[in-house]
């Protein structure tokens, strides 16, 4: 038996909604997705062929990238040394506009992931695709899924319809508490805004860049709506965020704090403190200095082990060779990163499936 | 008589053997009053600043969309004697700044009236000229250590080239200033002739924090508090570094004249000295690379406020990370200064304790009401 390694980030592809999915929709959803054609909801985020969404030697011959459940396997598994992993499917789902086609292709997503996934591999676990344009109809789907323990995390994109602490949404963090279900917000954005305050940018690379800035505008937005005050049981798992930033933000949030917190007197403590009680970041892309010295002097910096997460962000190219742990990073981490953080920040992971 | 000014220096504060002087790259000055711009406007643009006023993407007329901490987020012993908002007093800054630290040059940058975001782009031509007249007539004619800037809006291109080379031809403006929130990102080629004309002329490019560009201040949405709202002018400007100028720089400047010429210059002020820009950049490959070379070559920050780690022995060594500690490029700013040290000791403690007992009994009452 290998040492304990779970890989919190893994993506299994969806073929198409008139394809995969099909045999999931109910009647009406299958008529109108054919008789309408809606299909081709890969997100703009990650257009399928960009290198970033699919290292080559992790390229099926036919279809996307994490499309092929034994080369999925073969590569998390075999080559990258994890024992368990965690699928995040990251299809369009989430960004369409209608409630109900929402809620019907996050349902069809999480029973295709279900029945072809997690029955075929004992190791996989998911997280659970929700509608959040309607958060009641996302409470709904997270019930539907309460009682499956292979599901573990509620699965979110980093740029949505609005900051994820606002109270519109609180219901929805409520459910999830109460099943211990982590919030995992992954990159990626409904494009209902431009990605940053400047405006819209002219390359891919912009866009990438600018989806840490998001990630840091929901941490300081669930902080401050006291959403942690509200659900002292919730973690929050930033998934592609990038790691390094984070000192320069803890320090910018501290002190931030200090001057205005006039305005928000139910944050009592530091936001770096409530960061490091609650928030959680997987380690690819993990954007590290390139020597021992930087990466020791970012981990001081964060001063709190429990945040750092394993993952390989397969099939995502973020590193080449079989070694998906960032270089440099101290041996302490790792062992915590791959096993206990985990077990900890997920704790339907322990559980009987 | 002044706490602040007139304190006796303490024991532990010898005088140094050298002076250090300082060049302050982030001084506002301010409107006694929309009026103090009339003898720069003709009557037609005074009717429409009387009649209309701004046309700006936000929500209210009369002050910003996030309620600030403090009155025009001034230190409170900012409020000029004379009246008039903080920085309108030209001998009170003097007596309060410019002396007591020994400003050897102060760089104006004006936020009054948000030249940069109005709607009607003809009166904000009409006004970004009037603005950058009334900063020579008004300041830094009366006071030669204080060196004005060129305000454009950049979405009118056109207009802002020709108050460029009008402004240029006087020879006594040290900048040119644009907005980091616009129609679009700085990067964008619609701005490039901008450039090019800075490049030419040998002035650099600052970049204040501000401005209405009708996007959300985050790329999540808009956010319910100022303390979010004013954290994301870290991302507008890392964002703006990151959209990058495709110009490349030339050689670092002399020290001597580190602030005056020949560059771009990114003036990160009221901001990110440490900002995430530097840490997100990817590490992989060529051009990522030459991405973060570029930053370094092309933008100076300026230091206040720096964002440091409190505590737990020596900061670690961001200048270093940053590849310039060494390079004449970090701008030095006051609170490195001991400035706001000095304004600490000012505070009143009685003051200090009414702030946190009411804060104790905000935080009581909103539990129960806001977050019940």
């Amino acid at each position: 038996m290998a040492a304990t390694r779970i890989d919190c980030d893994i993506h299994p592809a969806v073929g198409g909604t008139r394809t995969t999915l099909l045999p999931y929709l109910d009647d009406h959803w299958k008529e109108q997705v054919v008789s309408r054609a809606i299909d081709g909801l890969d997100l703009t985020s990650y257009p399928p062929d960009m290198p970033l969404s699919g290292r080559a030697d992790w390229r099926p011959a036919k279809g996307k990238p994490g499309s092929d459940l034994k080369m999925v396997q073969r590569g998390a598994f075999d080559q990258l040394g994890a024992s368990h992993a965690i699928c995040n499917v990251l299809y369009g789902a989430q960004a369409v506009y209608d409630p109900y086609m929402a809620s019907a292709f996050c349902k069809a997503i999480n029973d295709w992931i279900a029945a072809e996934w997690l029955a075929r591999d004992s190791r996989l676990r998911a997280s659970i695709a929700i509608p959040l344009q309607a958060p009641d109809l996302a409470i709904e789907e997270i019930e539907r899924r309460a009682g499956d323990h292979r599901f573990v995390s509620v699965l979110v994109l980093a740029q949505g319809e609005s900051l994820l602490g606002r109270r519109q949404y609180w219901p929805v963090w409520q459910a999830a508490e109460k099943h211990k279900l982590p919030i995992a917000i992954h990159a990626g954005s409904q494009y209902r805004g431009a990605p940053s305050s400047v405006g819209w940018p002219s390359y891919r690379y912009e866009y990438y860049l600018a989806e840490a800035q998001a990630f840091q505008a929901q941490v300081l937005s669930l902080i401050y709506e006291g959403v942690f005050l509200k659900f002292p049981g919730l973690k929050v798992v930033l998934m592609e965020s990038g790691v390094s930033w984070l000192p320069a933000f803890m320090w910018r949030a501290n002190k931030t704090w200090r001057g205005v917190r006039v305005e928000v007197p139910w944050i009592d403590r530091e936001p770096a403190a409530i960061m490091r009680d609650h928030i959680r970041l997987t380690t690819q892309p993990f954007d590290s200095p390139p020597d021992a010295k930087g990466v020791a002097e970012i981990i001081d910096m964060i001063d709190c082990d429990k945040m750092f997460l394993f993952a390989s962000d397969y099939p995502h190219w973020q590193f080449d060779g079989d070694d998906a742990i960032p270089p440099h990073l101290p041996a302490s981490i790792v062992s915590r990163m791959c096993a206990d953080n985990p077990l900890e920040t997920f704790p339907r992971l322990s559980l009987a499936a | 008589m002044s706490d602040v000014i007139d304190r006796p220096v303490l024991e532990q504060e010898p005088s140094a053997n050298s002076r250090l002087r300082i060049i302050d790259c982030d001084i506002h000055p301010s409107l006694h009053s929309r009026a103090d711009l009339n003898p720069f406007l003709s009557k037609r643009w005074q009717d429409h600043l009387k009649t209309y006023g701004d046309h700006l993407r936000t929500p209210y007329i009369g002050t910003t969309p996030y309620p600030r901490s403090s009155p025009l987020i001034a230190r409170r012993d900012a409020w000029p004697p004379t009246g008039g908002p903080p920085g309108s007093d030209l001998a009170f800054m003097r007596k309060q700044h410019l002396d007591p630290f020994d400003v050897e040059f102060g760089i104006l940058q004006v936020l009054d009236l948000f030249i940069f975001s109005q709607q009607n782009l003809d009166f904000g031509a009409a006004i970004q000229r009037a603005i950058n007249e009334w900063q020579l007539a008004n300041w830094s004619s009366r006071e030669p250590r204080l060196k004005a800037s060129i305000l454009v809006g950049q979405d009118d291109t056109e207009a802002a080239i020709a108050e460029i080379e009008r402004c240029a031809k006087l020879g006594q403006y040290v900048q040119i200033n644009v907005s980091p929130r616009a129609n679009e990102p700085l990067g964008r080629h619609r701005y490039w002739p901008i450039y090019a004309r800075a490049e030419e002329l040998g002035l650099p490019v600052g970049i204040h924090v501000g401005g209405y560009g009708g996007h959300a201040p985050t790329g999540g949405g808009w956010p319910s508090y100022y303390a979010e709202e004013h954290q994301s002018n870290a991302h507008t400007v890392a964002a703006t570094l990151e959209f990058g100028y495709r110009r490349r720089a030339g050689a670092l400047p002399a020290a001597e004249d580190r602030v005056h010429r020949g560059r771009i210059r990114v003036d990160l002020v009221d901001d990110v000295a440490n900002g995430p820009a530097f840490r997100t950049l990817p590490q992989r490959g060529a051009a990522s690379q030459a991405a973060s070379v570029r930053i370094r070559a092309g933008a100076f920050l300026v230091h206040d406020p720096a964002d440091r780690r409190a505590g737990r022995g020596a900061a670690p060594a961001i200048p270093d990370r940053m590849g310039r500690r060494r390079s004449p490029a970090v701008l030095v700013g006051l609170s490195a200064l001991g400035f706001r040290r000095s304004a600490l000791r000012v505070q009143d403690a009685a003051e200090r304790n009414r702030t946190r007992e009411n804060l104790q009994r905000q935080r009581a009452g909103a539990l129960q009401t806001m977050i019940p």
